[in-house]
């Protein structure tokens, strides 16, 4: 029976996936577990592995295109099969992300047929493809190699260059300026990290009605919890506490009371998450990804510890999987350690807040009348107008005031 | 001696032909030309290529000399240093094992050794190539040896018009020459003009122009490569065959611009592969075209083995048409 191809959905809340490239031809045997099809999801560029083993027919998508998750956009066919025309067969469920359950649990089965895309540094290439490549301002990953044992040649590389459409131009082509240019020389060509965080932020920052609440608090009291919790966690967890692990489930802890503020904005309706997963933003050398964290108002402090630590090793070395940025709830995005003080973040849609926290800083504040030095921190907390109100958010940041002040109270709760 | 039957600007004759009417011409110019080595006189070698030259020159200056390679080649060194310009037959290039001492340790030094004052002006002619039934002791390409020795020229002509061009310009040559000859390759007609001319050293030639591939080959095996190559023609796969002519001096830059030009290469000699002259051609261009190579360098060359006598077994030691045919088309995806 004909096996069909169907835009996975990897992510919550995916509608549609964008194809990147078919990485078989029509007709080309494909065994199963093989790599068929780059989609771009709403967080990464992935490759999606065969379901099965046979020849590829039927491609009815083209790289581009954006398509409709679940809609079947190629067949796999056993020898003597047809491709079916009443769009019946066997169809391999889609990761339908109807709500944040179902997308966790397919974000952890998409695992295992979804592999990270494979870094250009990995890629089979001669040294003159690669040369060519640099130098048309081509991603060697997203080229397919004719030579002998797979790998691009400088033929592959030309036919590319050739057939890429002329709004794909750098920059400058647009823009003769003298600076345009200088700076298309210096800067390099977006990655799909950045191409993605350009998309999403745009989109965010234009669909979304964002406000803000700040508070500033005293943070003697976290920095104490740090100091007693961090030897049992280094002793269970092998890993060292930081200042976002303790914030995470504080904010969990506070989310769980706050049910409106860790919903999603779907279709026009607020839907509730029963679980609650905070995204952590990371630099990376070309953007920043926010990994997720699950569960983290359950369970002890330890796991949050170590969840983070290995999703930020994964992040800087790019190795993040699907179900590493799937499912998020609420995102914490931490400027500390480079020193900023405050400011205010864009929304990752569907979630309805974002939380940033600045530095810890000695300030001189008033403490019962009297100037007292203490450690402060601002966060300032970003909503979605269309779910949270002015004082429903300041109802979350009162009891997350609350939860800095007494931490290790919270954090048992 | 022989007259050429055929005198005009596009007469052919053989690889032997061109290298006797080059000895013919070079001691008729220069009266301090000698030849010297076994069965050079009467003989005129095995291979005929002296025949004749006895008699025009006489025994003075053709000089049969005994079985002792070691003994004449040293003479050949000591009457280069004074005045005169001896050409050396080694019969069989397995034999310059005996010559060595003389060659590495005499004739490339002498000239740096006395700062200037002494030169040896001297060639040592011998053959290579397999495929001739010779056994293990008369068949093997053992040119490479030379190449790394520092104060040796050595070159490898692949056509009669070469050979004697070539072979010129070694006798007017103040440094010693090794002038390698394929002993297959006697008989094989080529185009030589009438008229006197000599080719430089260091400067290779495109035999044969291409875009896919590019064949860089010596001596004997720029014969194959261009049967290689006309088969490829029939698949579709354009090779270019260039022979650098000269080993040292060596036209690093053609090849290399033939490589990045085709994006891939093979070299053949008919040396042994390993430790040969391929490596070090293959080392040239993988360095000098890496960033426009489609394709790793590929060597082939004699197989690490003595050379069998049996004629099914040799034919299988050194690249053949077929062999270098398979490997071209393979690099080429084909």
């Amino acid at each position: 029976m004909p096996i069909s191809v169907v835009m996975p959905a990897l992510g919550m809340a995916q509608e549609t996936g964008k194809l990147i490239s078919w990485l078989k031809r029509e007709g080309e045997p494909v065994t199963k577990g093989e790599p068929l099809l780059e989609v771009e999801t709403d967080k990464a560029v992935m490759e999606v592995e065969s379901p099965e083993g046979g020849v590829l027919a039927g491609i009815t998508a083209q790289p581009g295109d954006e398509v409709q998750v679940g809609r079947t956009i190629a067949w796999i066919l056993k020898p003597g099969e047809a491709v079916p025309t009443n769009g019946y067969g066997h169809v391999v469920p889609a990761v339908a992300a109807t709500n944040l359950a179902n997308a966790i649990v397919a974000a952890r089965t998409a695992e295992s047929v979804v592999a990270p895309r494979s870094d250009s540094a990995r890629v089979k290439i001669s040294p003159k493809a690669r040369r060519l490549a640099a130098e048309h301002g081509i991603d060697p990953a997203q080229l397919r190699g004719t030579g002998p044992a797979g790998e691009i040649l400088a033929a592959d590389v030309l036919a590319a260059a050739e057939a890429r459409p002329a709004t794909d131009l750098a920059p400058a082509a647009a823009d003769q300026s003298p600076l345009a240019a200088k700076n298309a020389v210096l800067l390099p060509r977006s990655s799909p990290v950045a191409r993605l965080m350009a998309e999403r932020t745009t989109q965010s920052w234009t669909t979304i009605p964002h406000f803000f609440l700040a508070r500033e608090l005293d943070t003697s009291a976290l920095l104490a919890a740090r100091h007693d919790l961090s030897a049992s966690v280094q002793k269970s967890y092998r890993v060292k506490l930081s200042l976002s692990d303790l914030l995470i489930g504080l904010i969990a802890r506070v989310l769980a009371r706050h049910p409106r503020m860790n919903a999603s904005w779907l279709d026009g309706k607020v839907r509730p998450n029963s679980d609650i997963n905070i995204c952590l933003a990371i630099a990376v050398a070309d953007g920043v990804v926010a990994p997720v964290i699950t569960y983290a108002d359950k369970g002890p402090l330890g796991a949050i510890a170590l969840q983070r630590h290995q999703l930020t090793e994964r992040a800087r070395a790019s190795r993040l999987q699907p179900s590493d940025l799937a499912g998020g709830t609420f995102t914490l995005s931490n400027l500390g350690m480079f020193d900023v003080d405050a400011f205010t973040a864009i929304i990752t849609p569907p979630q309805v807040a974002i939380l940033a926290a600045g530095r810890i800083t000695d300030r001189v504040v008033a403490v019962a009348g009297q100037p007292a030095v203490r450690p402060m921190i601002t966060l300032t907390l970003s909503s979605d107008h269309r779910v949270i109100d002015g004082a429903r958010a300041a109802e979350f940041m009162r009891d997350l005031a609350a939860a800095v002040a007494e931490p290790q109270k919270w954090l048992l709760q | 001696m022989p007259e050429m039957s055929v005198t005009t600007d596009q007469r052919e004759i053989t690889f032997a032909q061109a290298i006797r009417e080059a000895l013919a011409e070079e001691m008729r110019r220069d009266p301090t030309v000698c030849i010297l080595g076994e069965d050079v006189a009467e003989a005129g070698t095995p291979f005929k290529v002296l025949a004749g030259l006895l008699e025009e020159f006489g025994k003075d200056r053709v000089l049969d000399t005994p079985i002792s390679e070691a003994g004449f080649t040293g003479l050949a060194v000591g009457a280069a240093m004074t005045g005169m310009r001896p050409i050396v037959d080694i019969m069989f290039g397995d034999f310059i094992t005996l010559t060595m001492d003389q060659m590495v340790n005499q004739a490339a030094k002498v000239h740096y050794m006395s700062g200037g004052h002494w030169k040896a002006p001297m060639v040592m002619r011998t053959t290579l190539g397999a495929t001739r039934r010779s056994a293990a002791q008369h068949s093997q390409s053992l040119h490479a040896w030379f190449c790394h020795v520092p104060g040796l020229k050595v070159i490898l002509p692949s056509t009669p018009y070469d050979a004697k061009g070539l072979l010129k310009t070694a006798i007017r040559d103040d440094n010693p020459v090794v002038f390698f000859e394929d002993k297959m390759m006697y008989k094989l007609k080529g185009h030589v003009p009438a008229a006197d001319y000599t080719l430089p050293l260091g400067v290779a030639d495109v035999k044969r122009e291409g875009e896919d591939i590019t064949l860089v080959a010596t001596s004997s095996m720029v014969q194959v490569a261009l049967g290689a190559a006309a088969m490829l023609e029939e698949i579709g796969i354009s090779a270019e065959v260039v022979d650098p002519r000269t080993l040292w001096p060596l036209d690093e830059n053609t090849l290399i611009q033939s490589a990045r030009k085709t994006s891939r290469a093979i070299v053949l000699d008919e040396g042994y592969e390993r430790y040969g002259v391929t490596a070090e051609i293959a080392s040239l261009i993988a360095a000098g075209a890496f960033y426009d190579l489609d394709a790793p360098v590929k060597r082939m060359g004699a197989m690490h083995v003595p050379i069998p006598f049996s004629p099914p077994l040799e034919d299988m030691t050194v690249p053949t048409e077929q062999t270098v045919f398979e490997a071209a088309r393979k690099m080429c995806g084909r």
